[in-house]
């Protein structure tokens, strides 16, 4: 049953903002001429626009509403995911990776390990981040529907269906420019709508005075609840070691350094230098993402402690303090959300699609315009198989979903090593690289499986995905690292400009 | 299935028990201190790099801009929260 009721104020913003939306995209594609200009927006990209379309492609329309339940149920630190998880690797991005990456002119992560090592490589981290960006397309997209079914009553097929329609009209239209253009807009509005929520919901409960008195005398059992360092015994999913060794070492900079949906817009940005200000400016839009989002979880929890499950806490505070025509624009946020996720996903996984693999290994030596129409109907296709996906999530168990999430995490570690290790040390070889992604792959699975089946698990946490994206990073890398000492080194044409400070066997042997 | 799930995690529930007992071990506060020591590390890499790599212009605008100021900005703020909270 529905938590929330529109009014016809609410239904006109929310048709005022998705036609806009569509619109601004339509009018981008007419003046889409090539590949270039559909795959990587011609080069063309301000800083800015990449920068607040890299942290509103992070934030997913479950996530406004999953953000705030997690805090509700375990407080500040779920902040961390936001804060140590973003801002230090978003500025380590800016000032290492992301000048290699642009320098080389790929188009893909996968193009660009390609060049560092061979086809192999290339090939296979293809298959697996477009089987990743083609799957997390389906999740995304059912899990919004169940939110919406939750918040508004609607049937869940249909929401599938109208928000694919909606994303993939501007994606096939506009490509990247597009995609990131209207994810401008979509980050407006989110900041917008959820700021609304904030203002409205700390004057309900007195100001931040009246929210930390509150909370602190609730009791023992939301002692924490201020924390973003809670004990490595703690029994939430989220101890200090998790956050530090798996969050910050691995998979923030895993998402951050090597996501294609995330890359590829600071790889049409129009200078070296503006693909750098995208991240530091995505940072410190980052810093303020907790206080909008984390916030309003506290504050359903100081009037109403018995929430279950979680994840009704924003619907129960927006429900209780949004008048109508606010409602709309917190509604408009939410599919904002929505929108900017799976517009990233569909557009990288169209662009890895047709570069790497159609145009690598099928058709190679087609013009730029061939590929264009490659790049669109492949959009096309995905959004129909990631519109199936979802609707076949639904007819099946409720756990397939969280499966589907878990075993998509399992490249994070590996694909991590192979990145750090290409870029910042020279002496990493192709076979190195192959077979620290396979042994990563193999240990991420056997942990999971191994701690599911086992009679008593040996991860203590609930969800021990920070954990094991943190074993497989590590074996991945000594995988990595052994290898390639026993291998023989890659000549100097496969480095130079791709790897950190390298300029060459002699010319570094003279720096020495 | 579960029998090769018991034996893999018998060999692996040793030095798993024994990382575990160690990180338990460490009082919250050297915890907290290896949060601020990570930022702080950042922040004196950001402030100490050299200016050509982190300096540009943009379309539209004529003097330089120094991104080591805005990220030094966003690191500051991590650490004051991470030291309040």
């Amino acid at each position: 049953m529905e938590l929330t009721v529109l009014s016809g104020i609410d239904y006109l913003l929310i048709i005022l903002y998705l036609v806009f939306t569509v619109g601004l995209g339509v009018y981008i594609g007419r003046k889409i001429k090539t590949g270039k200009d559909y795959f990587l927006a011609g080069r063309s990209l301000p800083w800015w626009a990449v920068g607040m379309s890299m942290v509103v492609s992070d934030i997913g329309a479950a996530d406004i509403i999953g953000i705030a339940g997690s805090a509700y149920l375990y407080g500040l630190v779920v902040a961390n995911f936001d804060w140590i998880g973003c801002v230090p690797v978003m500025i380590i991005c800016a000032f290492i990776f992301i000048s290699y990456l642009w320098r080389s002119e790929a188009y893909t992560i996968p193009e660009f390990l390609g060049r560092r090592f061979n086809l192999s490589v290339r090939i296979t981290c293809a298959l697996i981040w477009g089987l990743y960006l083609v799957c997390n397309l389906g999740i995304l997209l059912y899990a919004t529907a169940v939110m919406m079914e939750t918040m508004l009553g609607w049937e869940i097929s249909t929401s599938i269906l109208i928000s694919a329609a909606m994303v993939g009209i501007y994606t096939v239209a506009g490509g990247l420019a597009a995609v990131v253009f209207t994810d401008v807009i979509q980050c407006i509005v989110m900041f917008i709508g959820c700021t609304v929520t904030l203002v409205l919901g700390l004057e309900k409960i007195g100001g931040i005075t009246g929210l930390v008195d509150a909370i602190t005398n609730m009791g023992d059992k939301y002692a924490n609840h201020f924390s973003l360092i809670l004990p490595a015994d703690t029994e939430t999913p989220y101890p200090w070691t998790g956050i530090m060794f798996g969050l910050t070492m691995v998979l923030a900079p895993a998402y951050w350094f090597s996501n294609q949906s995330i890359v590829q817009r600071c790889l049409g940005c129009r200078s070296e230098f503006e693909a750098k200000a995208a991240f530091v400016w995505a940072a410190i839009l980052k810093t303020i993402i907790p206080f909008i989002m984390v916030v309003p979880g506290l504050i359903i929890l100081t009037y109403n402690a018995d929430i279950v499950p979680a994840d009704k806490a924003v619907p129960t505070l927006i429900a209780d303090i949004l008048p109508h025509g606010l409602l709309g624009i917190f509604f408009a946020a939410f599919i904002a959300a929505l929108m900017s996720s799976v517009d990233s996903y569909l557009n990288s996984a169209a662009t890895l699609w047709t570069k790497d693999i159609y145009q690598r290994l099928i058709r190679p030596k087609e013009d730029d315009r061939h590929y264009l129409i490659v790049g669109r109907i492949l959009t096309v296709v995905f959004i129909i198989m990631g519109s199936m996906f979802a609707i076949w999530i639904q007819g099946k168990a409720a756990s397939l979903y969280t499966v589907a999430q878990t075993v998509v995490s399992f490249f994070q570690g590996p694909s991590l090593a192979l990145i750090l290790l290409g870029i910042l040390w020279w002496r990493t070889t192709a076979v190195g690289a192959l077979s620290g992604i396979i042994t990563g792959l193999l240990s991420s699975t056997i942990l999971f499986f191994t701690n599911k089946y086992a009679s008593e698990p040996f991860f203590k946490v609930e969800e021990p995905f920070l954990f094991i994206a943190m074993w497989s990073f590590i074996i991945s890398m000594l995988t990595m690292v052994v290898v390639s000492l026993l291998t023989k080194p890659e000549p100097d044409e496969k480095l130079i400009g791709l790897v950190f400070r390298y300029k060459g066997r002699n010319k570094n042997a003279e720096s020495c | 299935m579960q029998n090769l799930a018991d034996w893999i995690a018998s060999i692996l529930r040793v030095p798993g028990e024994w990382l575990r007992d160690l990180t338990v071990a460490i009082p919250i506060n050297a915890a907290r201190g290896l949060f601020i020591l990570y930022f702080s590390i950042l922040l004196i890499w950001v402030i100490t790099m050299k200016k050509s790599e982190t300096s540009g212009t943009v379309p539209g605008k004529k003097t330089p801009i120094d991104l080591r100021y805005y990220a030094a900005a966003a690191l500051i703020t991590q650490l004051i929260l991470y030291l309040k909270f």
